[in-house]
Order: structure tokens, then sequence, then C-alpha cells
């Protein structure tokens, strides 16, 4: 794999630490007995956006199935993110065309081999996870870049931030 | 339908023109990314012709079969490529114009 980098090695990206860039819904988690637990702070609307994807992936038919696969998806993703925190600045689950995409913002404008590798693996991971046989997802790991530049990869329709974690409170 | 010699001819001659190119890597790094991607898409249908006698219809298709347990190995090396093709054709900053080197 080669490099990534910005033409300019003065540029300077003006992502936010806190990554809010395009009003996305902030979620959290409860993983306590092994139960993962999603907790919209936005409820209303994370119900809706919800809805859209599963009319967008044309999984109607299994609504309440795929409602409950996404929530185990949000954890695992959220999980994985957690993991690579050193690595990953922000992480987004979004539509793109017919899947859903899950869209791994690298804390360095440099591509990250291992990271890429690890993105395939978690892939595959959930692609064969049968508790996930509704979801078809793919991941995309893009380097630290402008907000603006971001909004390209990511649905507003259908946009919620997997990572970081809001604060506790 | 094209055969296996078919796809790695034109994966060949993908590689023939990443050759040409990669001296002028500064001006064309979006291009060089892309062919790049192309030519393994010819390997990766090379290899669908030959074992499943079958070929993708899509770039997701193509991606569905490759995360088959067969071909996981060849998905950890293909997805990057793909991922690269898109982050140089689609990722611009277009406040200062500046796009991505691959």
């Amino acid at each position: 794999m080669s490099m990534a980098t910005p033409s300019s090695s003065r540029w300077t990206p003006d992502i936010h630490e806190n990554c809010e860039f395009v009003d996305p819904i902030v979620i959290a988690y409860d993983s306590e007995a092994d139960v993962v637990t999603v907790i919209p702070k936005d409820e209303a609307r994370f119900e809706v956006q919800k809805q859209r994807a599963i009319e967008g992936l044309q999984r109607a038919k299994q609504a309440e199935v795929f409602r409950a696969q996404l929530d185990l998806l949000l954890g695992r993703l959220a999980n994985w993110s957690k993991a690579h925190e050193a690595k990953v600045a922000c992480a987004y689950l979004t539509l793109r065309d017919t899947r859903l995409s899950f869209v791994i913002i690298s804390r360095e404008a440099e591509c990250d081999d291992d990271l890429e590798d690890d993105a395939s693996r978690l892939d595959l991971k959930v692609s064969s996870n049968v508790d996930l046989d509704l979801i078809r997802m793919n991941v995309l790991v893009l380097p630290l870049t402008s907000t603006e530049s971001l909004q390209s990869f990511v649905d507003k329709r259908f946009l919620i931030r997997v990572w970081p974690l809001p604060p506790t409170t | 339908m094209a055969t296996p010699a078919d796809h790695i001819a034109l994966a060949n001659r993908n590689h023939d023109a990443l050759c040409l190119l990669l001296p002028h890597a500064e001006t064309c790094p979006e291009w060089i990314a892309t062919i790049a991607f192309y030519k393994a898409v010819h390997i990766v249908e090379a290899v669908f012709a030959i074992v499943l006698s079958e070929h993708s219809h899509s770039h997701d298709d193509r991606i569905d079969r490759l995360k088959r347990p067969q071909f996981e190995i060849l998905f950890i090396d293909y997805r990057p490529l793909y991922a690269a093709s898109v982050i140089a054709r689609y990722l611009e900053d277009s406040a200062s114009k500046k796009v991505y080197d691959h």
C-alpha cells in the first residue's frame, strides 16, 4: 500500500477534536454484563435515521431484525474504534450507495498499513458474523483531512458518530 | 465472457501504464492510484473466472465475493487499493484545491 499524504507539507487539516462536522447523531454504549446497549442522545432523530437506513437498504420486510442487528453492529464498531483510539480520530456509520459505510478517520494524513489491515479484518469479521447477516457494510479509512472534504464521504440522511463516545455525565 | 488470459492481458496493460506514469507521480497521483486499482480488478476477475467461472457485476458485487472465506487473503490487499482509488478521485480540499497523493 502506498502513502497518502496531502500535496502540501504545510497543509493543516481543520478537523476538530470532537469531529462535529455534519451534525451526526451521537450515541453512547452500555456494555455491562456482555450486553451492548446503544443509547442515542437524540432518540427521535436516531429512530428516523434508522428507518431511512432500513428503507434505503431495502430491508423493510425484516425491519425489526435489522434494527437489532444495527444496534449490535454499532456496539461492535465502537469497541473496535476504542481499541484503535491511538490511530482513529473519529469514526462514523453512514450510507454509501447500497451499503452501510463505516468511515474511519485516521489521526494521520499518511496511509497506515497496519490500520488498513485491521480495517480489512474488521470488514471481514462483520461480513462473516451470522448475527449480522442483514448488514451489508464496507469499511473506508480516510486520512485526516478538512471537515469540508469529508462531506463527500458521508450521507447526512443517515450519519451516526460511532467514535469518540460522548463524555460521561 | 472475458477469459482469465484476457484479464491478465488487461492487468498487464494497466501495469505498463503505471510504469509510464510513476516517474511523474507528482503530477497525476490520483490516476496512478486508479490504474493500480484497476490492475487489481483484472487480476481478481481472472481469479474469479478460474475459480468460480463467474464475473462480478459491480464493485460492490466484487467486494462481496472477495469477502468469502476462500478469497479473504485477496480482500486484505484489494480493499486498501479500492479505498485509495476512491480517496484519490473524491477527496479534495475544495478550498485549497489540494488533492491527496498516493
